[in-house]
Parts: structure tokens; C-alpha cells; sequence
């Protein structure tokens, strides 16, 4: 009984997974040393290591990292802003939702890259249109999230707050905005993850820097190595932000001890 | 404060026609009394609190106050059944909203609020939120409150309706505890008439919808009452003539 209790701290702590992964790369080591896997398709893990400290320390990867994190914050600024604050007086504003919503429900299933093209046309090929197909990913998510979390507010609190003679202002501070954080947080974290991957797929096809432009390099010089590089830097990316945006969650929402996003 | 309800009525315009839920609604509440109101299901209960407190308009009819409004306080304050609380906010922003309100600062306002906290046994509560709460103690932030709010008249919708008889014996009690030390006019709405019994100086028992007032009876059992005011022969008389009136009102709202 005692031995199997233990099994199961040892899982939860998470150690069996840091296992698994090791054994799975061991095996690939291996497989590429007895030729039974192609070093071309399937460098092995140690190549891989070496090359991501290369490109470390000749800071080819922190140039190429920063310029996509550096988009994705002006997209998510520049988009996620309004978004939030257009969501706010949506949601609040039943009148505004149903004129507006149905904009909003024609325009949010276009895929953002599709419309890169059109962008282009009318921004012109440098970094604006990149940015803008960008915050518009970001805008969607936030927008919609923001809106509904606003919504499924309690009338209740709305008029408790009334009765003790709240003002238009402390019902935004402190019955609105509050009352749809939890929601907002999803939205945000959609809005980012949409964002990262956005930036992605405007680098493959249209730019020099930035990771997504260094994994069509090295798919087009046929660096396989470099290819699982900054494909893992991007994860790595992914992984940092709901990381973070789940610290900022318990941080802010205390009131929702169930709150996972 | 005293205030007074002249003919008061309300009629609810919905897609599918208008719905009266209140007619003439006529009562004076005198200053420090503590009036219960029971009714049948549905009869308006809630919509008259509300007019009451201002969150609705009536259709027909007048509330006149004895004061008018001063310093931003509020006439009334509101307790209600449950989800009354701010789930973001600790007990103590909670109890201190009203006050928020009125645009006291940080300091002064906790310092006012804790008291009633304390008041109202939640003082290892005072940072917690609602939801690491049980109904009871959810209750008692509610009344603390409207108490700290400074409202001259209190509005009460069913405020133990969803508690276990015990925890709701004893809240009522620690209500009148509070409210001797602390008198205000009070409203309560319940459908439990030995709740009304024991809590009221006046009764109001109302007719099915749309509702008006049918009868008042008057409480006089000495104050402070406790559970042996319930074994008292004129609090079972009264009981059973309340049952009988609702009962009528319930057979009539059936049709």
C-alpha cells in the first residue's frame, strides 16, 4: 500500500515524464548511430543540442527569437487592446452586441493568414501588414472571450452594485472588469497562441528575420539541424507564455481556485 | 426613517403581453420597525423590495420617504438570498463596497467595516473569499454589509431561505441582536411565516399575483425573543391563521 502511494508521488512529480523523454532520446541517439535512422531527416539529439548552443552563442537564434516575440507583442498590443476594450462595452451594452455582433461573427472565421495577400496590396510588403495580420489574430479571440465573460456577470451583482450607488465608473472597475477576468485570461491566452502562431506563418512566407523565416531557411539549405532548432525554440515560446499566463491567472483571480486557462 | 407606499403597482411588458405583478401596494413602514412579508410564490415579493429600493420603477404609485437622500448614502440597502457577494472580493471589500461607494479611502473604510465583521463572528474571514465561505457565513458578510452601509432602511429578500434550519435559527437570532443595536426600518421578505413570526413587529401577508396587501397583523411578543417565543399559544394562533390565508391565496392563484 505505502510502496504504491509512492508510485504515485513519484508520477506527480512529474519525474517519470523527465524519464520517458531521456529513454525517447537515447533511442534516437542510438537509432542514428547504427545507421537505423537517417542523420539526414532525424539529426541526432547531441548534433541538435550542439547547434542550438552555437547558434546561441553567435546570437543568430536570440536575433531570429526576438524579432518574432517582437511582433507578436505589437500584434497583441495593437490588436489585443482593443479587442479587450470593445469586448468590454459589448458585453456590457446589449444594444452595441447586437449591432455589432454580427460583423464580428462575418469577419472572425476568415483565416488572418489567407488575407496576408490583400494586406500586402493595400500596407505594402514591409512590416506593417505583418504586424496588422498579426493584431488582427490577436484582436478576434479577446474580443469574443471579453464579451462573453462580461456577459455571463450575474444581473445580481449589477444591481447590488446599483443599490449601494455605484457609478458608471466603479461598475466597470469593479463589477465588470473583475466579474469577466476569468474569461478575459482565456481570451488572452488564445489571442497569444494564435498571435505566436500567426507570426510563424507570416515569416515562412514572407521574411528575412524571425523564426519563422529561419525554419524556411533551413528547410530550403536543407540544414535539418538548424529546422529542429528553431522549430523547438518556438515550443519553447509556446510553453513560456501559458506558463506565465497560468502564474498571472492564480495571481488574479484568487477567486477561482478552480480557474484553469 | 419612515416611508410610505401609495397605491404602489407594477406591470411587467414582456413579448408575450403585460404581466401585472404588483397592485396597489399600500403600507407605511415606521421608523425602526421591522416589517415581514409573506406571500405565495411568485406574488411580487421580490418586485416590491426593488421598487423599494429603486432598482425598478412602479407603473402606477408613489413611495414618499421622511428624508431625502444625503451624503450619497443610499436609502436602502439590499441583502439577498445568495450569490448577493462579490465573488472577486475578500469578506472585507466585500462589507466595506458600500462605503467604497461613497468614496471613502482604503483606510477608513476597513476600519469601519471590521468592526461589523467581527460583529458578525467572521474575523479570521476577514481576507477570505466568498466562495471558501459556507451559505451561513456568505449570509452574515451580507448583513454586515448592509449594516455598514448606514442605510436607514433594509431590504431583505429571503436572506436565510437556503439555509439548514439550525444555521438559520441562529443567524435570525444574531440578526435581532444586530438590529437592536443597530435599528433601522427593516423589510423581510420570506415564505417561511415562523420566520416572519418570530423576526417582525408587523406582518404583511399578500394575495397571490398580482399581489396586494390582504391583512396585517400586528407582533407584540416581548423582545428579545427566542426559541421559546415560538411555543407561545397566541405565535401558534397566528401561525395557523397565516397558513389559512396563504392557503386560500395559493387555491386562488391555481384558479
Amino acid at each position: 500500500m505505502k510502496k504504491n502511494h509512492r508510485f504515485f508521488g513519484f508520477i506527480r512529480e512529474g519525474w517519470l515524464t523527465v524519464l520517458i523523454i531521456f529513454l525517447f532520446l537515447i533511442v534516437w541517439e542510438l537509432g542514428v548511430f547504427i545507421d537505423w535512422l537517417s542523420s539526414l531527416f532525424f539529426p541526432p539529439p547531441s548534433v541538435i543540442i550542439a547547434t542550438f548552443n552555437k547558434l546561441i552563442l553567435n546570437q543568430k537564434l536570440l536575433d531570429h527569437t526576438g524579432i518574432t516575440l517582437w511582433r507578436v507583442f505589437l500584434g497583441l498590443i495593437l490588436g489585443g487592446v482593443p479587442g479587450l476594450i470593445l469586448g468590454l462595452i459589448l458585453g456590457w451594452s446589449p444594444r452595441l452586441y447586437r449591432l455589432i455582433n454580427p460583423f464580428v461573427a462575418a469577419t472572425h472565421p476568415i483565416p488572418k493568414i489567407a488575407i496576408l495577400p490583400l494586406i500586402m496590396i493595400i500596407f505594402g510588403i514591409g512590416e506593417s501588414s505583418k504586424v496588422f495580420v498579426i493584431a488582427l489574430t490577436a484582436f478576434f479571440p479577446l474580443l469574443i472571450n471579453t464579451a462573453a465573460g462580461v456577459q455571463q456577470i450575474s444581473q445580481i451583482h449589477f444591481e447590488v452594485a446599483k443599490n449601494y450607488g455605484a457609478n458608471l465608473t466603479k461598475i466597470f472597475t469593479r463589477v465588470i472588469f473583475p466579474g469577466s477576468l476569468p474569461l478575459i485570461l482565456t481570451g488572452l491566452r488564445l489571442s497569444l497562441n494564435l498571435a505566436l502562431l500567426v507570426s510563424i506563418a507570416v515569416e515562412l512566407v514572407s521574411a528575412q528575420k524571425g523564426l519563422g523565416a529561419m525554419i524556411w531557411l533551413a528547410w530550403q539549405t536543407l540544414r535539418t539541424e538548424e529546422l529542429y532548432v528553431s522549430l523547438i525554440m518556438t515550443a519553447l515560446l509556446g510553453i513560456l507564455f501559458n506558463y506565465f499566463l497560468q502564474r498571472v491567472a492564480v495571481y488574479l483571480v484568487p477567486w477561482k481556485s478552480e480557474q484553469r486557462i | 426613517m419612515n416611508f410610505e407606499c401609495r397605491d404602489l403597482g407594477k406591470v411587467f411588458q414582456t413579448r408575450n403581453g403585460s404581466i401585472p405583478a404588483l397592485g396597489d401596494i399600500k403600507f407605511h413602514a415606521r421608523d425602526k420597525e421591522f416589517i415581514c412579508i409573506v406571500g405565495p410564490s411568485g406574488c411580487g415579493k421580490t418586485t416590491l423590495l426593488k421598487l423599494i429600493a429603486g432598482l425598478l420603477n412602479p407603473t402606477t404609485g408613489q413611495i414618499f420617504f421622511s428624508q431625502d437622500l444625503q451624503d450619497g448614502i443610499s436609502r436602502s440597502a439590499l441583502v439577498f438570498q445568495e450569490h448577493g457577494l462579490f465573488p472577486w472580493m475578500t469578506v472585507l471589500d466585500n462589507v466595506a463596497f458600500g462605503l467604497e461607494m461613497r468614496g471613502k479611502g482604503k483606510k477608513e473604510r476597513w476600519d469601519l467595516a471590521r468592526p461589523f465583521i467581527e460583529k458578525v463572528g467572521l474575523k479570521a474571514f476577514v481576507n477570505n473569499y466568498p466562495h471558501e465561505l459556507s451559505m451561513g457565513m456568505r449570509q452574515r458578510v451580507g448583513i454586515a454589509r448592509a449594516f455598514v452601509s448606514n442605510s436607514q432602511i433594509l431590504l431583505m429578500d429571503e436572506p436565510f431561505g437556503s439555509l439548514d434550519a439550525q444555521t438559520k435559527l441562529i443567524l435570525q437570532e444574531e440578526l435581532l441582536k444586530i438590529w437592536r443595536e443597530d435599528q433601522k426600518c427593516v423589510i423581510y421578505v420570506t415564505h417561511d411565516i415562523e420566520e416572519a413570526l418570530f423576526l417582525g413587529d408587523r406582518v404583511l401577508v399578500m394575495t397571490a399575483r398580482p399581489g396586494h396587501i390582504r391583512e396585517e397583523i400586528p407582533i407584540s411578543f416581548n423582545r428579545p425573543r427566542d426559541l421559546s417565543t415560538k411555543e407561545l399559544p397566541d405565535f401558534i394562533k397566528m401561525k395557523g391563521h397565516i397558513w389559512k390565508i396563504l392557503k386560500e391565496e395559493v387555491r386562488k392563484s391555481r384558479g
